[in-house]
This record gives C-alpha cells, sequence and structure tokens, in this order.
C-alpha cells in the first residue's frame, strides 16, 4: 500500500452520514452470518451425533435465547441478501444483445428469484 | 457483485498486487451463498426444527436428518458453508481495515482467511462424519 495516500480519518468516521452507517451495518451483517454459520455447523455436528444427540441439541434450540439469537442472524442474513441482490444491476450488468436488461428485472432474474426458489425448496423439504 | 463493497472512505488499493483480486473472487462467490442459502437455514434451524409439537418435531429433525445425510447435499453444503466464511472473514477484514487497521492489512490476511480456512476443515469433517 506504499505509494498512496489516504486522507486520515477518525475511526468512527461511519457515524458521520446516514450513507456511511448503512455501509457499516451492511458490513457487520458478516459478524453475524460468520457466527449463524458456526451455529450451523453445530447443528449438522449434533445430526452426527445420532438421533439422540440431535434431539437433545434442536430442544435446546426451542429455547427463548437460542430464539431471539436465531431472530438477530435471520435480519442480518436477509439484510446481506437484499444488499447484495440490490447491487446486482451495478456489479453484474445483464446484456440482452445491445439492450441492458432493466435494473428492477435483473434483481428478479438473478437474486430475488432464485433466492424465493431456493428458499422454498429448503423450507417444503423440513416441513412437508 | 464485488462494486463498491468492502471500500469505504479510504479505498481499497490496487487488487493487481498483493493478490487481493482472489479474496474478491471469493467474496462475490461466497455472497451469493450466503445470500441464497443463510436466510433459509436460519429459518430452519431457528423455527422449523425446534417446533412446539413432539411429533412435528420428531418428523422433521428425520427429513433434516435425511437430507444432510445425502452426499450430493453433503458436497453442496460444503460448497456453500465455505464460500460463505471467506466472504464473511473478508468482510470483517475489511470493516477492521476501514475501522483504523488498514496499515495492517496484510497481517490481518492470516488471523481473517484462516479462521475461514480452519471453519470449512471443520465444517468437512463434520459433513464426513454424518
Amino acid at each position: 500500500m506504499s505509494g498512496q495516500y489516504h486522507r486520515p480519518h477518525r475511526w468512527a468516521w461511519w457515524t458521520e452520514r446516514p450513507g456511511y452507517l448503512r455501509f457499516m451495518i451492511r458490513e457487520l451483517t458478516s459478524v453475524f452470518m460468520a457466527g449463524y454459520l458456526v451455529v450451523f455447523v453445530m447443528t449438522l455436528a449434533s445430526v452426527g451425533g445420532g438421533e439422540a444427540a440431535f434431539a437433545e441439541w434442536i430442544a435446546a434450540l426451542g429455547s427463548p435465547a437460542w430464539m431471539a439469537a436465531h431472530v438477530v442472524a435471520l435480519i442480518a442474513a436477509v439484510w446481506h441478501a437484499v444488499t447484495f441482490f440490490g447491487a446486482v444491476p451495478q456489479a453484474m450488468p445483464v446484456f440482452l444483445g445491445e439492450r441492458r436488461l432493466p435494473g428492477p428485472v435483473a434483481q428478479i432474474v438473478m437474486g430475488y428469484g432464485p433466492w424465493l426458489t431456493v428458499s422454498a425448496v429448503i423450507v417444503w423439504w423440513v416441513v412437508r | 457483485m464485488s462494486a463498491g463493497s468492502g471500500t469505504g472512505p479510504g479505498g481499497g488499493g490496487p487488487a493487481r498486487r498483493s493478490g487481493e483480486a482472489f479474496w474478491w473472487a471469493l467474496f462475490s462467490a461466497g455472497g451469493v451463498m450466503a445470500a441464497l442459502f443463510v436466510p433459509a437455514f436460519v429459518i430452519v434451524t431457528g423455527f422449523l426444527l425446534p417446533a412446539g409439537d413432539a411429533a412435528v418435531a420428531s418428523e422433521r429433525a428425520a427429513a433434516f436428518a435425511e437430507a444432510v445425510g445425502w452426499w450430493p447435499v453433503k458436497v453442496a453444503l460444503l460448497g456453500v458453508i465455505t464460500l460463505s466464511f471467506f466472504h464473511c472473514m473478508h468482510r470483517v477484514r475489511h470493516l477492521l481495515m476501514d475501522v483504523g487497521l488498514r496499515r495492517y492489512a496484510g497481517a490481518l490476511k492470516l488471523p481473517c482467511y484462516g479462521a475461514a480456512l480452519a471453519a470449512s476443515v471443520w465444517a468437512a469433517w463434520v459433513l464426513l462424519g454424518i
């Protein structure tokens, strides 16, 4: 990074503008998702531990504290998905011949559509 | 998918030097995987598996165990989990850089990507054991 000049800024620069704060909240979703992924792998590990171990782990997940943690994780994961797919038109413009696919269409085709499909299949598999 | 991501005021620096481009590619792929799968995973482990009714809960547990015991699902899960971990830890590294640790950009690679790698190896080991 030598040879570059960065204007010095306070570490809490992200409190200065709403846009900066939104950026920081989006970045923080990754902390909660990483934490949740550890819980998810622990769930898989309990499946590997046999039926009794899995049932015990699921019973633990039913506690209010774990429910609250899952609410936080869900908000973070949904916010990650919305912001990530929201950036599709800028990050991956789609062209049909000469015409550029309109932003909302690209978001649905490349983002929200597959997201809803994948989520529906997973939820259906468990509750069917 | 990385336009504007992870670069607050202060910039991201040239991607060609120091192999940054590789981490951004992993970041993008992981971002897609996390966005597609993690919300549904949270709904399943947080709200569907711990159903109030014991009979329903045991049926759902059986359906979940059956799915994750199937090898194509294991392979897919390993891909989703690994890429998502790298996505998250790349963002965490840039988050730390953005709040004042930019001068340690290089040194932060080992703990951040190392943690992602360790978590992925753990996930692989867990999936093999199902």
